[in-house]
């Protein structure tokens, strides 16, 4: 008997611990709380970059392959607090040129109390060599990587990376290009002095692509980038513009400023020899190991019907999206895609579309008779068709509040794109002028005329914003920049 | 002039010895002239029965009063007058003499007229064959001996008469004489009274001489004795007596120029005396050691001073005329060379570790573990996983106690009880530390598998199935998990449980096992404090049934668990109070070590997370083990859960086996199995809900393994128990030989049977097994250094040089770490701050906050202070969250003028501080005291030092030393054949399952007579 009960408690012993063990299992876990300190340190000095003028290669007088500039761009700079910003030129490089042509460091105080953000974008119109057409960019807060979405080196197509070192250490900067065949075998190494400018031709990577696209990653020293390019064709200048940088790889992107006029005339000069780059196009570039399927969703700024376009990219590829049946007007794009993209945007235009393409008038004429002189000899190139094109980087949403330098160009227009699904009301401040407010609907665009100068935006969080300039000079886009170099907390765990 | 004699008889309360002893006095055939009786106390009882013999003199003295001032007043009382022919017979209540012996001593002393006292032959009380005591005397340095053995009394003493002692129980002295030399000395109440008296009386000149033919009983401690010393008196207070006694003599009796010298070794001795009675495994007896040297070298004066003056009255002879009668050196090391055999045949018969199977058990296992580890052959250190190397000795035990700790900004505080134990393990290989802890992991499966069977040898006498059960501990998945996470603190834990469990055996019977696993107790909290929850129900539990079980040695059992818990709460105290003034207690339950990555949540079939974990414990798996499942099933084609299945289903037929343990049981095993079993699962489970560690952000829980180690050891135990009775099953009918050839059949199947299951775990267990061979282990073989080279190498001149290593988080955040010289070492850790943020100050954290990205502050100041001279910025995860954490954090850094770039590995990107001061990180320990420096650390590294040192001593095992450590134990007459043997039989258990039932079921259903032979185990 005693046995019995023995094994019996024994028995009960066991399955009342493994009963007791499986209840303790599903208790809530008790314990201390992990440490979390969170830290925030006092903001950096704010900075920009801003490339300088464009870049030519191999121009009248210089050897072929030499990158001169000789354009002096001018700059809208300053805060939208009280603070002021002190200006540093960098040294040219291996670009050979005046002191206006090179690339600038503009600092100011962190952006704490009154300072403000600080804001600075530059532009140039006019002829610049064999080119002419308008150029204006934003300078861009410097970093260790970028990726610029623009570019391509088939015949009379010339791309130039400038790489501006901003900070007092020497970086050392792969550049990784991609082309609509894929990616370029080997990233090329870029040595940058502190506070120093350093071009590439992409050509000389890179031969015969129709569309290219280029990541920067620095090490050491952060760095600015801008990708020129110009075009030639035959005898007609195809137009320059200056791009900035995108925004990294993302499934969601939002390219605003879309600016579109006389799409007609865009079309009929597209249909003929060497002006298939004339078509507004989106670019598109998925870095990662696998393609996707790519939605494009074009919305307008007057309300029209919003647009969806498909596409798939396949992986590494630069691939382009005309933007077909779009007509003219203020647009903006927002790209959704199941793998990661980059993403930018080209629009052209055709002025006068009955301009001759060529210029068998003698050397010597003005500029506005419709051609350029380059160095009083040899070529001469036509401008009277007023031919230009612009590319269009994405723009990252903003904060709260941002400053927005408006450079000097022809009618510059503000485009606000909104990716979120509430209607937004913006308060756009000129400085020392009144406040206006823009309603930018739900997943839509809007658009209004600003004047040259510093803008203050306010309750503007998760917009994205450009500035859109379009008139004689030719067109060009540079999107806005959220005032984000404020420190942020960290949560420092052990 | 005739012959008178004065019988002086000390009576004490104790009727059954008082009342023979008057009866044996007027039995005598040569009646005493006069009869005193001295009474201690007034009891009416004694009163009575002193008042019918009707003596010459009935006195009275204080009941506190002892022989010696009993005897005095006794004399004073008989009124004697002087005269030459007088005698005094000094008896006390148990001295009863046979009839002739009065009349015996007379004649002798007639027949000499120099001698001055006569001794009777003292025999014992319950066995009056035997000898008590027949005469005395003292060693060269004083040492007072017996010179008879308590031994069957044929004569063989007869031939010695002239003695220089006798004891008092029946002396007879001649009153000239004792009122000559003033009696008994006032300064020994107890002890050595009559030898002091017989010693003085041969300086006087006269003679001491034995009467063989005179017999006298004693009833040796029995005796009610007086208040002083009696039947009640404690062993502890017998040996502080003694002491005392032989300390005030050696004061007397030495020269006069040396007695300064004595007295000044007083102390010093009896701290070392005290030593030697731990030596002995006599705890109880080291205090009063130490309070009879300290009432000696305190109050000895004035007993000194008189006794000399005595002596020097009275002495007409030199010293050297009693030096023959002292036993000679040769005689004294021949009695304890005696002793010390009758301590070795009591002895049990010890376990044949080595012709049993046990040794070659190891050595295979061995072998096979060299195999296995032989990439980390000739390494100088181990890390990864759980481990790193370990300092320098200097660092070893520097940290512990209580000190400062070089993690983060430095912090003062208690050590964890852990880094003793590596300060221990490390200075096993003094010359490098590191080598330990390799050691450590080439030994550890052939001393699992050696422990394993030492514990089978509890629960088996086959050998077959002792290795199946040291294959069965060393197969524990647990431990190979534990081996497989570098986890050194749960490896230890399985190492040592078994011992712990054959010490937990033993506590019973012995100091030294009590000590011992008072030891292993405070090693198993040290390493897993979250045992202590466990610990501390054993110990309560094992103290309720001391406590409760009423048999005679019930005390002495409790005095040896009482102390059980005291070397881990001297240890963990100052941890305990430390993080309660900080408010995280929970802490104190943390493991030790390095923290590691969170392990995966176990899933199965789609079950709850708790049940699969519940499912993963049972089956013996602290963790969820996903990779090496997968890799085992990779053949089979299995999914993940799959997999999963399958290894915890290999656990299965050893589970079945601990079933069969349980549910068809020896008689007396189960319910502690049961216990064993559920508790250590218990306990596991609740490990896996204690989270109060983190990784980075993430929660880590603590180690179930310690706990599975315990409940291994009940599936252990009850599978080697069902093993054992299914070979043990149905004996057939049949011839002897017949039955034997069947039993060795049946001892073969089950052997195989246990194997099988064995082998199932070690299946399940190979991916772990072969992880080194293959290269897949996480354990690497390491230089000392765990820092980069470059670092370690300005390290050398800068042992104090902080490394910052920055880990990007998946938040977004940034994990720091501060390191110093060539990279943390396993002793440096503390769980203080691991769980309670010692060490971490804003300092840190804001530093950190702001290497990460572009900032406006000055680096400098808090890169000096905290002398950090390199910035490490690991990749950290694969995760986009880090991936961007880490890209920003490379950036600011890489464009910092402070710093620049070393070198990119796949540790991370290297930083140095371009402007380091000279000065910076000369010294380590300039941040924090050491645990010397401050009254607290030197007073817990006392108490800490003192109580382990205690128990180490008292642990040591020690069985033949103990015989040779002075003093011997003093001579005990043997219990005698025929007294109380019947009742001794009945209450003496006969295994530890026996003693085990019996203290769980009570002593009503325990010691059935026919489980004596089933039980027989194989150490007897």
């Amino acid at each position: 008997m005693a046995v019995r009960l023995r094994v019996l408690s024994a028995a009960g012993i066991v399955t009342a611990g493994v009963v007791a063990a499986a209840l303790v299992a599903q208790l809530p876990a008790v314990g201390l709380e992990p440490h979390v300190a969170v830290a925030t340190p006092s903001s950096a000095g704010q900075r920009l970059v801003c490339p300088g003028a464009t870049i030519a290669v191999g121009a009248p007088g210089h050897a072929a392959a030499d990158l001169s500039a000789s354009a002096s761009p001018e700059r809208v700079q300053g805060t939208s607090g009280s603070a002021s910003v002190a200006l540093t030129t960098l040294a040219r490089g291996n670009v050979s040129g005046g002191k206006g042509t090179a690339a600038r460091l503009l600092t100011a105080p962190a952006a704490a109390g009154r300072n403000g953000a600080i804001a600075a974008a530059q532009s140039q119109s006019g002829a610049d060599g064999d080119v002419a057409g308008l150029a204006a960019t934003g300078c861009v807060v410097p970093g260790n990587d970028l990726w610029l979405v623009a570019g391509a080196t088939t015949t009379g197509r010339t791309t130039v990376l400038t790489l501006a070192n901003a900070s007092g250490v020497t970086a050392q900067v792969a550049v990784r290009i991609w082309t609509d065949h894929g990616p370029a075998a080997e990233p090329s190494q870029v040595t940058l002095p502190p506070r120093s400018r350093q071009a590439l031709s992409l050509s000389g990577v890179v031969t015969n692509a129709a569309a290219t696209a280029v990541e920067v990653t620095s090490t050491g020293g952060q760095v600015g980038a801008a990708l020129e390019q110009r075009t030639v064709r035959g005898l007609e200048s195809g137009g320059v513009d200056l791009a900035g940088p995108t925004v990294a790889p993302a499934t969601a992107q939002t390219i605003p400023g879309i600016r579109i006029v006389d799409s007609a005339a865009v079309a009929s000069a597209s249909g003929g020899p060497d002006t298939a780059d004339l078509v507004p196009v989106v670019r598109l570039l998925a870095p990662g190991r696998s393609g996707g399927d790519v939605v494009l969703r074009v919305t307008g700024a007057d309300g029209g019907t919003a647009r969806t376009l498909t596409k798939h990219v396949s992986a590494g590829a630069v691939t382009d999206v005309p933007l077909a049946g779009i007509g003219d007007g203020v647009w903006s794009v927002a790209v959704t895609s199941s793998v990661p993209v980059v993403a930018g945007a080209r629009i052209s235009v055709v002025q006068n579309a009955g301009g001759s393409t060529t210029d068998t008038t003698a050397t010597g004429s003005t500029e506005t008779a419709g051609s350029i002189g380059t160095g009083g000899s040899g070529t001469t190139t036509s401008t009277a068709r007023g031919i230009d094109f612009a590319w269009i980087a994405a723009a990252r949403p903003l904060g709260a509040s941002a400053a927005v330098a408006v450079a000097r160009g022809p009618s510059p227009k503000l485009v606000l794109a909104n990716p979120t699904a509430a209607a937004l009301q913006v308060q756009v401040a000129a400085a020392g002028g009144s406040a206006t407010t823009v309603s930018v609907p739900a997943h839509g665009t809007a658009a209004t005329d600003v004047a040259a100068g510093m803008l203050t935006l306010t309750r503007a969080t998760g917009l994205t914003a450009a500035i859109a300039y379009s008139g004689g000079e030719g067109l060009a886009t540079y999107p806005v920049a959220p005032a984000d170099q404020a420190a942020h907390p960290v949560r420092v765990t052990h | 002039m005739p012959t008178s004699v004065t019988a002086i008889l000390v009576a004490a309360d104790g009727a059954e010895y008082l009342r023979d002893t008057l009866d044996a006095i007027t039995l005598q055939t040569r009646l005493p002239d006069r009869f005193v009786v001295v009474q201690l106390g007034s009891s009416p009882v004694t009163t009575s029965i002193i008042a019918a013999i009707e003596p010459t003199v009935h006195a009275h003295v204080g009941p506190r009063a002892g022989f010696g001032l009993a005897v005095a007043r006794g004399v004073r009382a008989a009124g004697l007058e002087a005269g030459d022919d007088q005698w005094l017979w000094l008896l006390a209540s148990d001295n009863a003499p046979a009839p002739d012996a009065l009349e015996r001593l007379l004649q002798a002393v007639e027949l000499a007229p120099s001698v001055a006292i006569a001794g009777p032959k003292q025999m014992q009380w319950d066995a009056p064959d035997y000898l008590h005591s027949y005469g005395e005397t003292m060693t060269p340095w004083g040492t007072a001996v017996e010179l008879a053995e308590p031994e069957l009394d044929q004569a063989q003493y007869d031939r010695q008469s002239d003695v220089l002692a006798v004891a008092a129980g029946g002396m007879l002295v001649k009153e000239p004489v004792w009122r000559e030399l003033g009696g008994f000395d006032p300064s020994l109440p107890a002890l050595d009274d009559a030898l002091d008296l017989c010693v003085r009386a041969r300086l006087a000149g006269h003679r001491v001489q034995l009467v063989p033919a005179a017999r006298v009983l004693s009833a040796g401690i029995d005796a009610p004795g007086t208040r002083l010393l009696g039947a009640s008196t404690t062993e502890p207070r017998r040996v502080r007596l003694r002491r005392e006694a032989q300390l005030h003599r050696r004061l007397v009796y030495a020269p006069l120029p040396a007695v300064p010298l004595h007295w000044l070794t007083i102390l010093p001795l009896g701290v070392a005396r005290a030593i030697g009675q731990l030596l002995r495994k006599e705890p109880g007896s080291a205090p009063a050691e130490l309070m009879a040297a300290l009432l000696v070298f305190a109050t000895c004066f004035p007993g000194v001073i008189r006794a000399r003056g005595r002596i020097a009255r009275t002495r007409s002879t030199g010293w050297s005329s009693i030096a023959p009668l002292r036993q000679p050196w040769r005689e004294v090391r021949r009695r304890r060379g005696l002793l010390r055999e009758n301590g070795r045949a009591r002895r049990r018969e010890p376990v044949r570790f080595l012709a049993g199977g046990g040794l070659a058990l190891t050595l295979a296992v061995a072998a096979i573990s060299v195999a296995l580890h032989l990439p980390l052959l000739g390494a100088p250190a181990l890390a990864g996983g759980g481990l790193l190397p370990l300092g320098d000795l200097g660092s070893l035990w520097g940290s512990i106690g209580w000190g400062g700790h070089p993690l983060g900004q430095g912090f003062s505080g208690p050590a964890d009880p852990f880094a003793l134990v590596l300060a221990v393990l490390g200075t096993l290989t003094f010359w490098h530390p590191s080598t330990a802890v390799v050691l450590v992991w080439f030994l550890a499966l052939p001393v699992a598998a050696a422990g394993g069977w030492l514990a089978a040898t509890r629960f088996t006498r086959r050998r077959s199935l002792r290795i199946v059960g040291g294959l069965l501990w060393a197969a524990a998945p647990t431990f190979l998990a534990a081996m497989d996470a570098g986890r050194l603190p749960a490896v230890l834990v399985h190492l040592v449980a078994p011992f712990a469990l054959l010490a937990a055996f033993s506590v019973r019977r012995s100091w030294s096992a009590s000590a011992t696993l008072a030891l292993l107790g405070a090693l198993l909290a040290a390493c897993s404090p979250s045992l202590l929850p466990v610990l501390a129900g054993c110990w309560i539990a094992a103290l309720v049934v001391a406590a409760l079980r009423p048999t005679p040695d019930a005390r002495s059992r409790l005095a040896r668990v009482i102390p059980l818990p005291l070397p881990t709460v001297v240890l963990i105290l100052p941890l305990i109070a430390e993080q309660l003034k900080h408010g995280s207690l929970l802490g104190v339950l943390a493991d030790p070590g390095p923290v590691p990555a969170a392990s995966p949540r176990a899933h199965l079939l789609g079950l709850p997370d708790g049940l699969a974990t519940v499912l993963q414990l049972i089956a013996g798996w602290p963790v969820w083990l996903e990779s090496a499942w997968r890799s085992l099933a990779l053949p089979l084609g299995l999914g993940a859960s799959a997999s999963a299945l399958l290894v915890l289903a290999l656990s299965v037929p050893l589970l079945v086996l601990a079933a069969v343990g349980i549910v068809w049981p020896r008689r007396s095993m189960p319910i502690r199995v049961g216990i064993a079993g559920v508790g250590g699962l218990i306990a596991a489970a609740l490990a896996t809900r204690l989270d109060v560690v983190a990784d980075g952000a993430t929660p880590v829980a603590a180690w179930a393994g310690a706990g599975l180690s315990i409940a291994w050891l009940g599936v252990l135990e009850a599978a080697v128990c069902g093993l054992d009775r299914l070979a043990a099953a149905g004996a057939l009918p049949g011839g002897a030989r017949t039955a034997r050839a069947m039993s060795r059949l049946r001892t073969l199947g089950t052997a195989i049977v246990g194997l099988t299951a064995v082998a199932a775990v070690l299946v399940a267990g190979s991916p772990l097994l072969l992880a080194q061979v293959l290269g897949a282990a996480s354990v690497q073989a390491s230089g000392q250094a765990t820092v980069p080279a470059i670092v370690a190498a300005e390290a050398a001149d800068r042992p104090g040089l902080g490394l910052l290593t920055l880990t990007p988080q998946p938040d977004g955040g940034v994990r720091e770490q501060l390191s110093r010289g060539a990279g943390r070492t396993l002793e440096q850790l503390s769980t203080l701050a691991t769980t309670a943020d010692f060490g971490e100050g804003s300092t840190l954290a804001s530093l950190s906050a702001a290497l990460v990205q572009p900032t406006g502050d000055d680096l400098r100041p808090p890169l000096d202070a905290l002398e950090i001279g390199y910035v490490l910025l690991t990749p950290g995860a694969a995760d986009p969250g880090s991936r961007q954490a880490a890209l920003d954090a490379g950036a600011a850094l890489g464009s910092d003028p402070l710093f620049s770039a070393v070198s990119t590995s796949s540790a991370g990107t290297l930083y140095r501080y371009v402007d380091l001061p000279e000065a910076a990180g000369r010294t380590l320990d300039a941040a924090a005291p050491r645990n010397t420096a401050t009254p607290l650390g030197l007073l817990v590294l006392v108490v800490q030092g003192s109580v382990l040192g205690l128990m180490l001593l008292l642990a040591l095992p020690t069985g033949r030393l103990a015989g040779r450590v002075r003093p011997a134990p003093p001579l005990r007459a043997p219990v005698a054949d025929v007294a109380n043997t019947h009742a001794a039989a009945a209450h003496r258990p006969v295994t530890p399952e026996q003693a085990m039932a019996r203290e769980l079921l009570g002593p009503a259903q325990a010691a059935e007579p026919e489980d004596v032979r089933e039980e027989v185990a194989a150490w007897q």
